[in-house]
């Protein structure tokens, strides 16, 4: 019996999650006291990490959820997943950010909000929640090679195209291609094996 | 390229940091809605929101619960007190007013609306003060739109570096479904979204787009109407401002 549980817990919060975007759809500020609840932390700690500036990271974190509430209108509220939604929306406003800050501003600047359309992200589970899911990455995060891991994170967390990393990091562009790929798709594999387990 | 080799690229493109020819790949891809590569960038978004639970948790302040929600008008900014007690001694001759004149039945219903009343009050001052800051901006330029014309939308746009903010009037709700969308027209090439935003029942807009602009790279700033979720290219221009060479 008790191998229903987690079937169970998904359909609950699917169904949670469902009413706290209609609730938002209809302009109940309550709603955003919930969507805080749920996801102000996780949303201050990816800020955070990649602005590393508290002050800076709390302005962010403000101007990601008034996006979201000024948007949720377009979001499908029985196919999407609001965490990665408000992920996406969280890591552009703080790469934007840092690209003003470092002077990086013509690249893809405007390009980043193409991929946070709410459209982008309907028959989405809320995998962000599913913590088996989130250690497990974390775990397949660390078997990484060090040079794996930093390409990754200068991609993730400061935006770096792959030519800016290569000067970055003063290695030829084929070899900083060759870590990005196999970093992700050693990622992919993990996250797919355990998925499928 | 083939599907498979753009496999590896998905990620790096929902990220907004794939360039050169491989960009160019994936845009083209895109661009004839191929469904292998729609599918291919949404495990990609799929697989990236994932990549943002790997920060470690990081407890915020606790006023930043108390800002966010200022921000829709929930809960009113702790350094804003006196505004505050002035919006709460308001609050309480309008509902004393609404009480006395009341019954039961439409007393609720009123309190209700006087209610939100007072939120999106709260929430319209946040934005109008971050317009403000905005405003006083170092090199910030402004340029007037819709003078001269019988009935026009009319207003200012404000942009330097750092954005663009618009104030507008004389410009009606978009329709239900639609929504009106920004649009930074650069001197050469096609025009780059700016961002959405919807105008208020009396026909008034205020909107702010904060984010780079390449201020001598681009020739007008226009505003269309558009579908609710957005479009890559303008579809019903509703008016255009150039800028000052």
């Amino acid at each position: 019996m008790f191998f229903f549980l987690p079937f169970l817990a998904v359909i609950v919060d699917a169904k949670n999650e469902a009413d706290l975007i209609r609730r938002l759809q209809s302009r109940d500020p309550n709603a955003m006291a919930d969507l805080y609840d749920r996801f102000g932390r996780l949303t201050y700690g990816l800020i955070f990490r990649i602005v590393r500036n508290a002050a800076a990271a709390e302005d962010l974190v403000q101007e990601t959820f008034l996006r979201v509430w000024n948007r949720v209108q377009a979001f499908d509220q029985e196919k999407g997943a609001l965490g990665p939604w408000i992920l996406a929306v969280a890591r552009n406003r703080a790469i934007d950010y840092l690209r003003s800050v470092d002077g990086r501003m013509a690249q893809n600047v405007f390009e980043l909000e193409r991929m946070e359309q709410p459209s982008q992200f309907a028959d989405f589970e809320n995998e962000i929640m599913n913590m088996d899911r989130v250690r497990i990455l974390k775990e397949a995060f660390q078997k990484l090679t060090p040079n794996q891991r930093i390409v990754l994170e200068l991609a993730y967390y400061e935006g770096l195209s792959q030519t800016e990393m290569a000067a970055r990091m003063k290695q030829p562009l084929g070899t900083v291609k060759t870590w990005v790929r196999t970093a992700l798709k050693t990622l992919r594999q993990e996250i797919g094996e355990a998925a499928t387990a | 390229m083939t599907h498979e080799e753009l496999q590896d690229l998905y990620e790096l493109y929902v990220l907004g940091v794939l360039d050169g020819e491989e960009k160019t790949e994936v845009d083209q891809h895109l661009a004839t809605e191929c469904p292998q590569c729609q599918a291919g960038v949404q495990a990609a978004l799929r697989f990236s929101s994932l990549l943002g639970t790997l920060p470690e948790t990081v407890e915020p302040s606790r006023g930043l619960r108390r800002r966010v929600l200022a921000s829709v008008g929930l809960e009113s900014k702790a350094g804003r007190l006196w505004l505050g007690a002035l919006t709460a001694l308001s609050a309480c001759l309008l509902i004393g007013v609404v009480v006395l004149s009341m019954d039961d039945t439409r007393r609720k219903d009123e309190l209700a609306a006087v209610q939100s009343q007072l939120r999106l009050a709260s929430n319209d001052r946040a934005r109008i003060d971050a317009v403000l800051r905005f405003l006083n901006e170092p090199g910030t330029e402004q340029v007037v739109f819709g003078t001269g014309q019988v009935q026009p939308p009319r207003g200012r746009i404000f942009i330097n570096p750092r954005g663009v903010a618009l104030i507008a009037a004389n410009l009606p709700p978009a329709p239900s479904g639609k929504i009106y969308e920004m649009w930074l027209v650069p001197k050469t090439g096609t025009p780059v979204p700016a961002g959405l935003f919807q105008s208020d029942a009396q026909g008034n807009a205020l909107y702010m787009r904060t984010g780079p602009v390449d201020l001598t790279g681009t020739k007008a700033i226009a505003v269309s109407v558009e579908p609710a979720a957005g479009s890559q290219t303008p579809t019903t221009v509703v008016f255009a401002a150039g800028l000052s060479e």
